[in-house]
């Protein structure tokens, strides 16, 4: 038998992830996408970071960040009762840090092929900088969007080390499918690590079908070059 | 408040000083070989780009100083066609024209403003991918007329269709542009379509305005040998159409009539420019016997004589002002002198009608 408090938990968060995720990174990725201040080139380092950075080290420093010894940690224990890390809001916090490119690159990569001079039309008639990103860039680049959507989705269902690190493996709050996987080897109960790793092999494979597809569709694949 | 466009634009290598005037329906055509900067101009009066130290003004209103002050494009109510038309793909036809028009006047300004430009019949809510780009482009003039703006910029508006369709476009976007009454500057290198749609001409040359002034005249009477390289060495006059059949035109130009082959789909009382290459024209000093090809025989007398290497130009009066080339050889045979009686002689191919 699956396990399925852990499946829905982590549905749960990828969906939420998934939905801060969009609105936070459309902003951001259009941002990027168009500015031309310099500095810009940092905040893109910081959002790749935790594709290089190991989960285990930005699990720490989330930890740290998150926990009762950091102020924003005491400040949340005051404020709600209950504390930061070790739940699922600190899970969510770090979910949405970790899938931030995810989320942010496609997006930002969909926005600067946006043919300029649409932009540019868009501004001369008279309209402002947030009225050309939702009716004209988000809809030429909406193949993007869908991309960087299911991609974080994907990406937090399958996230281990920084879930482990923040969140800890408490059932039904922070115990999350890939976690369960890890507990069932731990535990030699070799069956259920399989029944449900395949499960997730199948999702992974269905997932990026999709992505490929919805690439392909929007011409920015190699299935373009036979389109022509 | 004065009616006119003033914009000294500096950046990259860009130097030019403009003075363009507003008056309804007046068209400027800012002529130059490509690179010579006409397209930066434009986006700087559009406010796209910055001038670096420069100015633009409209009608008295600061737009650009060069420095702190910058009025931003969506604030200038300027028209802007871009070469291959920049529609929003994902819109339809009526969409498209909307879309920088305020809410309570969109349905009665879009169904005007597509009629303008005589594209009435895309009206219904066709998306925009499905057209042709004679089609493409005059929706795109309609979503830039719908506004109505001070100014609408043409940035090389026909050069991206075919040839048949470019020739059509042309002759309808003159009368567009009179009847909608808005000022505009047309970008261009194409001398055609700077003779066809200008009022007044401007010509560019490595980003320094070189020549202004009439559109024909700036054509016809180049101020020097560089602005002649660029515009062309041609004799651009004006003429009436007496009759057009079979794709044989007779013209009346000053006191002559002579005869062209055109396409243009010219009719009787039409006004063209007619164009004449200085290669084009021979002279004779007595009036052959007739029974010859060329069509056209006009007197003339020598006005002026002068000689550029090989050739010799030879400035001509014959009640209009014409220009032959001719080699020195036949110069002197001819005996050449200003004050000289001779006969220029153009075959009718050679006239290159262009209706204005």
């Amino acid at each position: 038998m699956l396990d399925w408090p852990s499946i829905a938990l982590s549905l749960q968060l990828a969906t939420v992830t998934t939905v801060i995720l969009l609105a936070v990174g459309i902003p951001l990725a259009a941002w990027l996408a168009f500015t031309h201040v310099r500095w810009a080139a940092g905040i893109e380092a910081v959002v790749a970071l935790p594709l290089v950075l190991p989960p285990t080290v930005l699990g720490y420093y989330l930890l740290v960040a998150l926990g009762n010894q950091s102020p924003l940690g005491r400040w949340w224990t005051e404020t709600t009762g209950s504390p930061l890390a070790f739940s699922f809001t600190g899970l969510l916090v770090a979910s949405i840090l970790y899938s931030l490119p995810f989320a942010v690159q496609p997006m930002m990569a969909a926005f600067a092929s946006v043919d300029r001079r649409q932009l540019e039309a868009s501004t001369v008639l008279g309209r402002r900088w947030l009225t050309t990103i939702v009716r004209v860039v988000l809809p030429a680049a909406r193949a993007g969007v869908a991309t960087a959507a299911v991609l974080t989705f994907a990406h937090t269902i399958g996230e281990f080390g920084v879930v482990l690190m923040v969140g800890g493996n408490i059932p039904g709050v922070t115990r999350t499918v890939s976690i369960d996987i890890y507990d069932d080897v731990q535990a030699f109960d070799y069956a259920a690590a399989g029944r449900t790793s395949l499960a997730l092999l199948a999702f992974s494979v269905i997932v990026l079908v999709c992505v490929y597809a919805l690439q392909r569709r929007s011409g920015v694949g190699p299935g373009r070059r036979w389109a022509l | 408040m004065t009616r006119r466009l003033e914009a000294h634009v500096i950046r990259h290598m860009v130097d030019a000083h403009l003075d363009v005037s507003l008056e309804p329906g007046h068209v400027t055509v800012l002529f130059g070989p490509s690179g010579s900067g006409k397209t930066t101009i434009l986006r700087c009066i559009a406010g796209l780009e910055r001038t670096e130290g420069g100015r633009v003004e409209c009608a008295g209103e600061a737009w650009d100083d060069g420095r702190r002050h910058f009025v931003p494009p969506r604030k200038r109510r300027v028209g802007l066609l871009f070469q291959d038309h920049a529609l929003f793909p994902h819109m339809s036809v009526a969409a498209n024209v909307a879309y920088g028009l305020p809410r309570q006047s969109r349905s009665s300004r879009v169904e005007t403003s597509l009629r303008a430009v005589h594209a009435g019949q895309l009206l219904e809510r066709r998306r925009v991918t499905g057209l042709s780009g004679g089609e493409a482009q005059r929706v795109a003039l309609a979503r830039a007329l719908a506004p109505q703006p001070r100014v609408l910029l043409l940035d090389e508006p026909l050069s991206a269709l075919d040839a048949p369709t470019r020739r059509e476009l042309r002759a309808d976007l003159r009368q567009i542009l009179r009847a909608e009454g808005i000022p505009s500057i047309v970008v261009t290198h194409d001398r055609a379509e700077a003779l066809a749609l200008g009022d007044t001409g401007i010509v560019l040359i490595d980003g320094r305005v070189r020549q202004t002034g009439p559109v024909a005249e700036v054509f016809d009477r180049p101020r020097d040998a560089d602005v002649a390289r660029v515009v062309g060495v041609e004799t651009a006059l004006t003429g009436r159409v007496v009759a057009c059949e079979g794709g044989i035109a007779r013209v009346t130009v000053g006191p002559h009539e002579i005869t062209a082959v055109t396409d243009e789909g010219l009719r009787a009382g039409d006004d063209v420019y007619v164009c004449v290459r200085a290669e084009d024209v021979s002279l004779e000093t007595a009036p052959s016997s007739g029974g010859s090809s060329p069509r056209n025989h006009i007197p003339a007398l020598v006005t002026d004589v002068t000689q550029e290497g090989p050739l010799v130009r030879v400035g001509l009066d014959a009640g209009v002002r014409l220009t032959s080339s001719i080699t020195r050889p036949s110069a002197a045979e001819l005996g050449i002198v200003p004050g000289l009686p001779v006969v220029a002689v153009v075959k009718s191919t050679a006239v290159h009608l262009i209706a204005r």
